[in-house]
């Protein structure tokens, strides 16, 4: 069986799930121990990428990204945040083409409520 | 649209403002080249799913580029593949994919008769665009057991070799079988026009063909009116091999709207090789292992999934009907390579059509010996079944003795009338291309040969013969072609026929 770099990941957050400070070292100690008997350990990059992924998704912190045509301001972010559980980590850029509101992509979701949508929206409504 | 409606609608958008967030599933471009892309992320994703890709950046005049649509082929752990419908030189790694939600589907109904359209039903005749508000899935489960009919209606192909010996029926399966040039094109393209005025709605699907001979045969059907009542789905030469591989599933689905009103429609497919090459390339691409003639495993049910779905349908699943004209192409006249026994196995009957048959004159180049019709010799009308027999009959004699032909001289009497015989019916069923005969023409012709009517006549000059006799019937006996045109079939019509010809004798 192939075992992909996801597979590795949750084992390895599983297994460092209970470790204390003392434990902790001998278990990434055999995961590496393990990596290179099965010789995988050149994607241990892409393990540890998975890792910080899934980690990241089990505690609730999500990394989202913001899109919105102007700068904005704390509060808008604060709010944001507050609705994908307040432990989001906000990524922003600027692109001027949203003509106004929001969009935010989320893993592999994006909701969009800019204005450019809804312009989008209304030109299909019209031309139908 | 009026400028208050628009004032309204912009009014109405924008007090339902904030409600109407879009939400989007997207995945981004892993890798991108011949056809087919991989995609990572798009976890919810479906099986042939449209994905929407960036829209090309050769805009048109203040038009925005087409948006180019993929359809996901591939589900994997961490990657999805598909193949690209379309332009795809402007799909860069990491452009953001949309899922569509809708799996493949093409617009149908009423719009599309009479127009040459692209695999995704987009007009690509140069005449408007069709507008549908109605979408088939191109890939659906054919119609089950209790919903289907015996084939009991003929369709009347207007080629006297195939409606006299391998007559085909509504819902029926025939496969047009041959090499290069033998005229398997023709066969097909002459039962279309020959369906004028019977009810019959067709679809022509051109899968991988040289775009020249779609114009000529589009032209063709133009000029005998046979557009009227005929989509032409084209899947150029030029075009993806992800367009030739759905070609006839669109086709298909098209046709499935028209039976689902009750009609009857004749779908041919031309042709099914290419669309295995394509999708042997597909595969290959998505690294999909090769198997017998490096095609994948599941090439048969790629034409078996297809050709199911033709089909009549009884009273109570709402009628209708699909028949499929399946051709294949083979290479060197070899019919156990890998599609054609597929193909074979799948339909209900083949037309073999041969190169020396060909370049011996005999057109359509029919080899009468092997091809056969296994279900549609119910469907054929009374009055040729009659006099069909006969020839059948005749023929395989003809076969048996056509080696000893050469000397005539030393034979015996009976033995020479059969190769006379043979050789007339063998004249007979020439055909000029373009030219369908109407049943009773085809019975009138075949029962004059039949019982030795033109037995004094030589044998090049049996057509010319024939085509003074069915001008005089038509003259003068017209009430009794009616009769044999519904159907009738007596002793007395047999007589009057034979009356008929002996009149013409004199």
């Amino acid at each position: 069986m192939k075992r992909t770099n996801k597979q590795f990941a949750v084992a390895l957050y599983e297994l460092t799930l209970e470790a204390t400070a003392k434990t902790l070292p001998d278990i990434l100690r055999a995961f590496a121990a393990l990596l290179a008997r099965e010789h995988k350990l050149r994607r241990a990059d892409g393990i540890i990428k998975e890792f910080e992924k899934y980690s990241k998704a089990k505690s609730g912190a999500r990394e989202i990204e913001v899109e919105a045509a102007r700068e904005l301001s704390g509060a808008v972010k604060k709010e944001i945040s507050a609705l994908f559980g307040g432990k989001a980590e906000i990524t922003e850029k600027i692109d001027p083409s949203l003509l106004g509101g929001v969009r935010v992509k989320i893993g592999d979701e994006i909701f969009d409520a800019s204005l450019r949508k809804q312009l989008q929206r209304l030109q299909t409504q019209l031309t139908i | 649209m009026h400028t208050n409606a628009i004032v309204e609608e912009l009014k109405k958008n924008i007090t339902h403002f904030k409600r109407e967030i879009e939400k989007e599933e997207v995945g981004a471009v892993l890798e991108v080249g011949d056809g087919i892309a991989r995609i990572s992320g798009l976890s919810k994703c479906q099986s042939s799913e449209m994905l929407e890709f960036p829209a090309s950046a050769k805009a048109a005049a203040g038009k925005p580029g087409e948006v180019v649509y993929g359809v996901a082929l591939n589900l994997e752990e961490e990657t999805v593949g598909c193949v690209l419908l379309g332009e795809y030189e402007h799909i860069k790694q990491g452009d953001l994919v949309k899922r569509t939600g809708r799996v493949l589907s093409v617009p149908v109904g009423e719009g599309l008769v009479g127009r040459v359209v692209n695999p995704l039903g987009q007009a690509i005749d140069g005449g408007k665009e069709i507008k549908s508000d109605k979408f088939y899935p191109i890939e659906k489960i054919a119609p089950g057991v209790m919903s289907r009919e015996r084939v009991s209606q003929p369709v009347q192909t207007g080629i006297k070799a195939i409606d006299a010996m391998i007559p085909i029926g509504r819902g029926q399966r025939e496969l047009i079988i041959g090499d290069r040039q033998t005229g398997k094109t023709a066969v097909a393209i002459d039962a279309i026009i020959n369906q004028k005025g019977k009810d019959m709605l067709c679809v022509y699907v051109a899968i991988g063909q040289k775009e020249s001979k779609v114009a000529r045969i589009v032209a063709k059907l133009e000029e005998t009116g046979a557009m009227d009542y005929t989509i032409v789905v084209v899947a150029g030469a030029s075009m993806p091999a992800s367009l030739s591989y759905i070609a006839p599933y669109a086709g298909v689905a098209m046709a499935e709207y028209f039976m689902d009103q009750g009609k009857d429609v004749l779908c041919v497919y031309d042709d099914l090789s290419k669309q295995a090459w394509a999708y042997r390339e597909i595969s290959l691409l998505l690294r999909r292992p090769p198997g017998r003639e490096a095609y994948p495993g599941d090439v048969f049910y790629l034409h078996s999934r297809l050709l199911e779905r033709a089909c009549r349908r009884n009273k109570e699943a709402g009628g209708g009907s699909i028949t499929a004209l399946p051709i294949i192409e083979t290479q060197a006249s070899d019919v156990t390579a890998y599609i054609p026994t597929n193909v074979i196995s799948i339909t209900d009957g083949q037309i073999f059509l041969e190169t020396d048959l060909f370049y011996r004159g005999i057109r359509p180049a029919l080899n009468v010996g092997i091809s056969v019709s296994r279900v549609g010799g119910d469907a054929q009308i009374k009055p040729m079944k009659k006099v069909a027999g006969k020839l059948k009959l005749a023929m395989a004699q003809f076969r048996e003795l056509e080696a000893f032909a050469q000397f005539a001289s030393d034979l015996d009497p009976e033995t020479k009338k059969q190769i006379d015989r043979g050789q007339r019916i063998t004249e007979l069923l020439k055909q000029p291309q373009y030219r369908p005969y109407a049943v009773e023409d085809q019975v009138a012709g075949i029962y004059a040969v039949n019982n030795g009517f033109f037995d004094d006549v030589a044998v090049q000059d049996v057509l010319e013969t024939e085509q003074k006799f069915l001008t005089y019937l038509n003259k003068t006996k017209r009430v009794l072609l009616d009769k044999i045109a519904a159907k009738e079939w007596d002793d007395k019509i047999e007589k009057e026929l034979k009356e008929a010809c002996e009149g013409f004798k004199r």
